[in-house]
């Protein structure tokens, strides 16, 4: 089994920056990654893809990692599908090619692998033509437009970048629907402004100019209420809603589409920190659960620390800081450095985070989606996307006595699909309160492994061999 | 339309070279760099599969969590599409899960 200081999980910002301060301080590393290209979801791309400022930032990262290159070892196309302790690290090297099952072993962990979009199921959301808006806004970068009239809806910042990257396509939109009510932003507006870092600021104004310029109507307070079509989405029809985003009746507005952009921006991944044992916390004001850290970045489980989006989601100039910060507390207790000599760098990354945080946290304050919405989910609603299972299906498990999570999870197969409840997790508390009318205990899933599907012929294969 | 806007948007991606694939039998033309579901919605085709109640399902999350953009790419089937390079020549085939024995 080959054996490293660090293994760090995710080469996204967090990951490749943490992955290069570590390495440079003399620690062997392994860097795990699901895709073919280091740079996550966030630099995907290739470089005629991003903006200058996202590619600087790539290639920078990008060259940091190709000059410590002789102390990291990067696997691509490699899911981690169990953890066990001290740490042994299960992998499945996908690619289509020579795939297979290998452990390594490594003496700190790293965990950054970053965030999930926040969704909320409605009537006809898994028709084709219905995307997540993270979905739409990586086609959108690519040049790619499926849709002559799109509509874009939920909440959150992303919103904006998406319509902004759709126009720059060529696209046409036909409206920004968007569940939060300008009070609601002007109430935290002088929080927002003061915490925003010029260089967000700058490219949001301009990305606001850009919507401004093609006339696109902004519908704010309003949700989608139903997506319809046959074999595609054809329509959809919005809904104006309260203060607490409960659908108000007599509202409704017919919108002829053929593309929708969908979600209430993104909250973070936590099912590789929950495999392991570590403690979460839910964050009543952002409405997410988050790994539990000391102020050494480091969770409940000593060794294990956590760094990026899937801590709280701040975006990628936060994430680099956070990699840099959590390698050097790990190279710390691995003997690389010590608290002396990498204060200094320690105390910068510190305070640059600060703001970031305090930007992020008001955002999603003002942009999450709240309870109301759950009123838009029918009977004939498909919670679990996976399964297949709807809202009735719930319902009837629930009236055989089901009260909690994994007893829905064992009645109906909700959260048993591919995705391994990563998205319908994410309303079962709500849905199992709202249908019970008792407010009950927060709870996720039960970690299962494999963390990631394996095709059984390969785990077979290993436990023939 | 946009083909002509991205054209000028995307001068150096116009540069890059293309290439065949064949989706269900027909063969499509994928530009270098795209994934596979990148260069089935820029062919403007958007069922990728079927669920094993017959619903059509497309390309959703983008970042390989969802797994509905899942297709049979040279013959291994569940392949998250999102995540898997385009190559010249590859065959994919939409799933049909109703036809499907396997139970996964």
């Amino acid at each position: 089994m080959k054996e490293f200081d660090l293994a760090i999980i995710g080469a996204g910002p967090a990951g490749i920056s943490a992955a290069v301060e570590a390495a440079t301080m003399g620690a062997s590393v392994a860097l795990i990654d699901e895709n073919s290209l280091p740079g996550g979801k966030v630099f995907a791309h290739t470089d005629n893809h991003l903006d200058p400022f996202e590619r600087g930032i790539r290639s920078q990262l990008l060259h940091h990692l190709e000059k410590v290159a002789h102390k990291v070892a990067v696997f691509l196309e490699t899911e981690v599908w169990n953890i066990l302790d001290q740490w042994i690290v299960s992998l499945y090297q996908r690619g289509l090619s020579g795939s297979g099952l290998t452990d390594i072993k490594a003496r700190k962990l790293i965990i950054s692998i970053g965030a999930l979009e926040r969704i909320l199921p409605f009537p006809g959301w898994t028709l084709p033509g219905v995307f997540s808006a993270g979905g739409l806004n990586r086609l959108a970068k690519m040049g790619i437009v499926p849709g002559k009239r799109i509509l874009i809806a939920g909440s959150g910042p992303l919103q904006i970048v998406l319509a902004h990257n759709l126009l720059n396509a060529g696209a046409s939109i036909i409206g920004i629907v968007n569940v939060t009510s300008p009070r609601r932003i002007s109430a935290r507006g002088l929080e927002l402004i003061s915490a925003v870092n010029r260089l967000v600021l700058k490219s949001g104004l301009n990305y606001l100019i850009n919507i401004k310029r093609h006339k696109i109507p902004i519908y704010f307070s309003h949700a989608i209420s139903r997506a319809y079509g046959i074999n595609e989405v054809e329509g959809a029809t919005i809904v104006r809603v309260d203060k607490s985003h409960r659908p108000i009746r007599g509202t409704e507005k017919q919108i002829t589409t053929d593309c929708i952009g969908y979600g209430f921006g993104l909250i973070p991944s936590v099912d590789i920190t929950r495999l392991c044992g570590c403690d979460h916390v839910f964050d009543e004001e952002l409405a997410y659960w988050r790994p539990k850290l000391n102020e050494r970045m480091e969770t409940s489980k000593p060794g294990i620390f956590v760094a990026g989006d899937c801590l709280t989601v701040k975006g990628y100039l936060a994430a680099i800081e956070e990699g840099k910060t959590a390698a050097t507390e790990a190279c710390i207790q691995l003997g690389f450095t010590n608290r002396k000599h990498s204060g200094a760098s320690l105390a910068v990354s510190a305070k640059r985070l600060k703001r970031f945080k305090r930007f992020a946290r008001a955002i999603e304050a003002v942009s999450r989606p709240h309870s109301g919405l759950l009123d838009i989910i029918s009977d004939d609603t498909v919670v679990c996307r996976c399964e297949e299972v709807t809202l009735r299906d719930i319902r009837s498990a629930v009236a055989e006595g089901a009260r909690d999570v994994n007893d829905i999870k064992r009645r109906t197969r909700l959260g048993m699909g591919h995705c391994q409840g990563r998205f319908c997790g994410q309303v079962i508390n709500e849905l199992i309160w709202k249908l019970t009318g008792n407010i009950g205990k927060r709870e996720m899933f039960t970690p299962r492994i494999p963390a990631r599907p394996i095709p059984f012929g390969i785990l077979a294969g290993e436990c023939g061999s | 339309m946009s083909s002509e806007k991205r054209r000028n948007r995307h001068p150096k991606a116009e540069q890059n070279h293309t290439f065949q694939i064949e989706v269900d039998g027909k063969k499509i033309v994928a530009r270098a760099g795209q994934t596979i579901a990148e260069a089935i919605l820029d062919n403007g085709l958007k069922v990728f599969r079927r669920t094993r109640n017959g619903a059509p399902r497309s390309f959703y999350c983008g970042m390989g969590v969802c797994y509905e953009c899942r297709m049979i790419v040279n013959g291994a089937p569940n392949v998250r599409t999102c995540m898997t390079p385009a190559t010249p020549g590859c065959k994919v085939v939409s799933q049909d899960e109703s036809l499907m024995k396997v139970e996964w």
